[in-house]
């Protein structure tokens, strides 16, 4: 059966004032505004993070990726021709950053154990996850969720799982998708299937619906 | 249509990348197969998970470095804009280089050289020139002869003085020689009568002298007596 793909972006005027924000804020960047400097890393160096994160699960990794991904930003923003969206530009960076220490970390630090841990690294950041906003009860099921789940991503494979972080995690679709890997987008949505299969078998059922918590007042008798 | 088939339109599905007519096939084959359904459900459950992620909380020392690394990257791109940035940029970089190679020796440097002027103000009072009881100077220099008792028909004390030049004003000049006992050895007359008075041979023959000494040892050594109304002693 044929399939074709829809397009459900919709938002034209959206998309192209976000193009004319990046067309501002690399034109900035070129002309070497200290705001536009700090607007960048604003915007982008959570998200960057985290992505850097889950496609190495090490938090030191992800801070020397994230570094060396902002100074390639930095250094070669003269040369983006706005052929894509700058957040595409870089995580498209990111990733191949990320590839290339994962490599590296396979190469040489596989064997070194890390000695130096500084204050922010004492707690595992799975374990600390700041939303004064929810219940007691959302939090812990909230928690022990993310944590089955970040399990579950470091055990598939890297390739199909930076597919299913980009789409799931970072919402990207399938088209920044392809552009950010460099594959087509038939290899996108069988890199999404198959990460998103590997993902329920390692978590086997032990993902379900949040329950509803129902508080029954009751007076005193 | 095949659960298999049904299975892998699921995630497509949820992506809403699944064409109109085969969404609608896909979603009956679900409403009448249990498998099917659960495999949705298990997959939606698993979306919706992995949606609500919270983003890990980046280190604070991550966030310093890269405000750090903003910074030095604007200074640079600011600098390589026009040709006189750069060259304010290299010369505040050379500047700030041997600014941050001197910084540390500027401490020890001052105060190696302070102290060494303590030192050499505590010592200084000890480097006189003044002769020891013994008959060695003080060592590592040299000193001339020195007059120590004069005869002969000298009306005063001998006035010593370092006259440029003899001049004119002395009517005789002798140049004695001294031995390292601190007796006259030898006499010339360098200006005037030859034929010394009686007052002058007197004083050759019986004046005694501190001798000269070099690096402390006693040594030959010549002075220049200048005479008009009184004697003038040179070294």
């Amino acid at each position: 059966m044929a399939t074709s793909i829809l397009d459900l972006s919709g938002d034209r005027s959206a998309e192209s004032a976000a193009d004319s924000e990046d067309f501002r804020l690399v034109e900035s960047l070129r002309c070497g505004e200290e705001r536009a400097y700090e607007e960048l890393l604003q915007r982008f160096q959570q998200p960057v993070y985290a992505l850097a994160l889950r496609l190495l699960d090490d938090p030191s990794n992800a801070s020397d990726v994230v570094q060396e991904v902002f100074l390639k930003v930095f250094r070669n923003v003269a040369s983006f021709r706005g052929q894509s969206t700058l957040k595409t530009w870089i995580y498209r960076i990111t990733v191949n950053e990320a590839h290339n220490a994962r490599r590296w970390f396979f190469r040489h630090r596989r064997r070194e154990v890390e000695l130096d841990t500084g204050p922010d690294d004492t707690r595992n950041w799975k374990e600390n996850i700041p939303d004064g906003s929810r219940s007691p009860f959302d939090q812990a099921f909230g928690r022990e969720q993310h944590v089955m789940v970040e399990a579950a991503l470091e055990k598939i494979n890297p390739i199909f799982r930076e597919a299913v972080v980009l789409r799931d995690i970072s919402d990207l679709s399938y088209e920044e998708i392809a552009e950010i890997l460099g594959v087509s987008l038939g290899t996108v949505k069988s890199r999404i299937l198959r990460g998103r299969e590997a993902l329920r078998e390692q978590l086997a059922g032990s993902l379900k619906p949040r329950p509803a918590l129902r508080l029954v007042p009751k007076t005193a008798e | 249509m095949s659960c298999e088939y049904v299975q892998e339109r699921i995630s497509p599905l949820l992506d809403h990348q699944v064409a109109p007519e085969e969404r609608e096939t896909v979603l009956a084959h679900m409403a009448s197969c249990r498998a099917c359904s659960a495999h949705y459900d298990s997959m939606q459950n698993l979306r919706s998970a992995l949606l609500i992620m919270d983003a890990p909380p980046m280190p604070a020392s991550l966030h310093q470095k890269l405000r750090v690394l903003a910074s030095h990257e604007q200074t640079r791109r600011v600098s390589r804009l026009t040709m006189a940035a750069r060259m304010n940029h290299w010369n505040q970089r050379l500047h700030l280089a041997f600014d941050n190679i001197m910084r540390p020796f500027g401490l020890p440097v001052a105060s190696g050289l302070l102290s060494a002027v303590l030192l050499f103000a505590l010592l200084a009072p000890s480097l006189s020139f003044a002769r020891r009881g013994s008959d060695y100077g003080p060592t590592g220099f040299s000193t001339t002869p020195q007059l120590d008792s004069m005869v002969g028909g000298v009306p005063d004390i001998p006035q010593i003085e370092e006259p440029d030049s003899f001049g004119s004003n002395y009517e005789t000049v002798l140049e004695l020689k001294i031995s390292p006992e601190g007796k006259v050895w030898d006499w010339t007359v360098v200006q005037g009568s030859q034929d010394l008075t009686l007052d002058l041979k007197e004083m050759i023959l019986f004046s005694r002298f501190t001798p000269a000494t070099a690096f402390g040892r006693p040594t030959w050594g010549t002075v220049h007596i200048l005479y008009k109304h009184a004697y003038f002693i040179r070294g």
